[in-house]
């Protein structure tokens, strides 16, 4: 019959080098014994006891852990900078590169397909996943290594010098910069995947019907993804600068009205949102069922379409508010410095 | 007053080394795992059986206790004794904490000259 002490001692051993196996047994079983023999000479019972003690010894797993001086955590505080930093530094240069590389190979190969910038869009974004995907895995699987190395424990990976300080301003525009181009390509993105892909799950599975009624790819769509593209140089022009002035805040304001404004009529008068979506979900069954049209063709005041119309007005006069204080406070500091 | 936790935290930030100290100047006379536990406990060093049998083997590791099975009973048991480097170490060690209670002692009674 096996006790609790003998599946405590095997649970730990499994996690001890072989070598030490043997004695860690011995010694182990010993030191149990003694606790236990101490606790029933003051007339506890034998059973309660054991329990007590192995408790009180705790997770085996740990203990291993700390026989074979083995870190109890994925990546340790010596290596995990270098790990973030060489992370930052990988992503962002493969996942672009492998975008790219899968945009043009799918562009070159598919001659013929009417749709192939959507296709290719798609498969750039899917492979870009993808090497995201393994460039973080393999990344940290080798740091991971690394940590149960002993010697590059003491010696942390990649050091850190007074030069690698970044210079301050520019960090801070250069975030925004790539904030704001990360941003508008994931929603151009947005508009292609809602076409090809699945967004939705009913209980009839997958739902694989556009969200945005399909005929606006004849102007609208097209219209409002080249005005998201035009923000990108103009973010590159704004960073190149070294901040918001009041003619590029001036753009991008245009900008945001010639997005915001046909998003709002569309909304507004029931043509942005495809019913065949809703339909799909089974949600505009529930709606007509109780005698409320949730996105009526007609009803241009169908709650959807109003929540997207005031979202798009919010974020419009937010954004304008905000890039506007931007270049003023840049202005009034750049006129103060003047003075001084 | 001070946070149960944040005093908690110091006050094991403080004794962390401690407990080292304490096994190589017991261990000057050989003792076993359980016995040594019972024995640190006594003089008030709080330690866990969990940490304190991992912690002997790496001593042993490192040079500073030497092992040997003592068969005579009937329960076999591991006798640790602090070796010749364990007791120098043990040496320093205590030198450098009196020269560290020196100076506390010293910030304690007034400021500085």
């Amino acid at each position: 019959m096996t006790t609790l002490t003998d599946r405590y001692v095997a649970a730990t051993l499994t996690g001890v080098p072989e070598t030490q196996r043997a004695d860690v047994d011995r010694e182990l079983r010993a030191s149990i014994a003694d606790a236990i023999d101490a606790q029933t000479d003051l007339g506890s019972d034998p059973e309660l006891a054991e329990r007590a003690v192995l408790a009180d010894l705790g997770d085996p797993a740990r203990l291993a852990a700390s026989y074979a001086d083995r870190p109890l955590y994925l990546i340790g505080p010596a290596n995990f900078l270098a790990w973030r930093r060489l992370l930052i530094l990988l992503l962002s240069i493969i996942v672009p590169l492998t975008a790219a590389a899968a945009f043009i190979a799918h562009s070159l190969t598919s001659a013929g397909d009417a749709a192939w910038l959507p296709h290719a869009f798609a498969s750039a974004m899917s492979t870009a996943a993808t090497a995201a995907l393994h460039v973080a895995f393999w990344t940290t699987f080798v740091f991971a290594v690394l940590e149960r190395t002993p010697s590059s424990r003491r010696t942390p990976v990649g050091s850190w010098n007074v030069d690698m300080l970044p210079k301050i301003e520019r960090t801070k525009a250069f975030n925004e910069m790539v904030g704001s181009i990360v941003f508008t390509v994931l929603f151009i993105a947005a508009f292609f995947w809602q076409q090809f892909a699945p967004i939705a799950v009913s209980e009839r599975g997958a739902a694989t019907v556009p969200l945005l009624a399909p005929d606006l790819w004849r102007f609208w769509i097209p219209l409002l993804l080249v005005v998201l593209a035009t923000g990108i140089p103009l973010s590159v022009l704004v960073y190149r600068r070294g901040g918001w002035e009041y003619w590029t805040a001036g753009l991008k304001v245009l900008l945001d009205l010639a997005f915001a404004v046909p998003v709002v009529i569309l909304a507004s008068t029931g043509r942005l949102l495809n019913l065949g979506f809703f339909d799909a979900l089974s949600w505009s069954e529930v709606a007509t069922g109780e005698g409320l049209s949730l996105i009526g063709e007609s009803s241009t005041t169908a709650p959807v379409g109003t929540i997207i119309a005031a979202t798009a007005i919010v974020i419009l006069v937010w954004d304008a508010v905000a890039t506007g204080l931007k270049a003023h406070r840049r202005t009034s500091t750049r006129r103060a410095a003047a003075v001084a | 007053m001070i946070d149960d936790q944040v005093l908690a935290g110091h006050l094991q930030e403080l004794r962390r080394g401690t407990v080292v100290v304490a096994c190589l100047a017991v261990l000057e006379r050989p003792g076993y795992g359980y016995g040594l536990l019972e024995t640190l406990g006594r003089l008030g060093f709080a330690v866990d059986a969990n940490t304190l049998y991992p912690l002997l083997r790496r001593l042993e590791k490192q040079g500073l206790l030497v092992s040997e099975w003592n068969t005579d009973e009937s329960r076999p048991r591991k006798f640790y004794r602090t070796s010749d480097d364990g007791a120098a170490l043990l040496r320093t060690l205590l030198a450098d904490w009196r020269s560290l209670s020196a100076s506390l002692d010293a910030l304690d009674e007034g400021p500085l000259p």
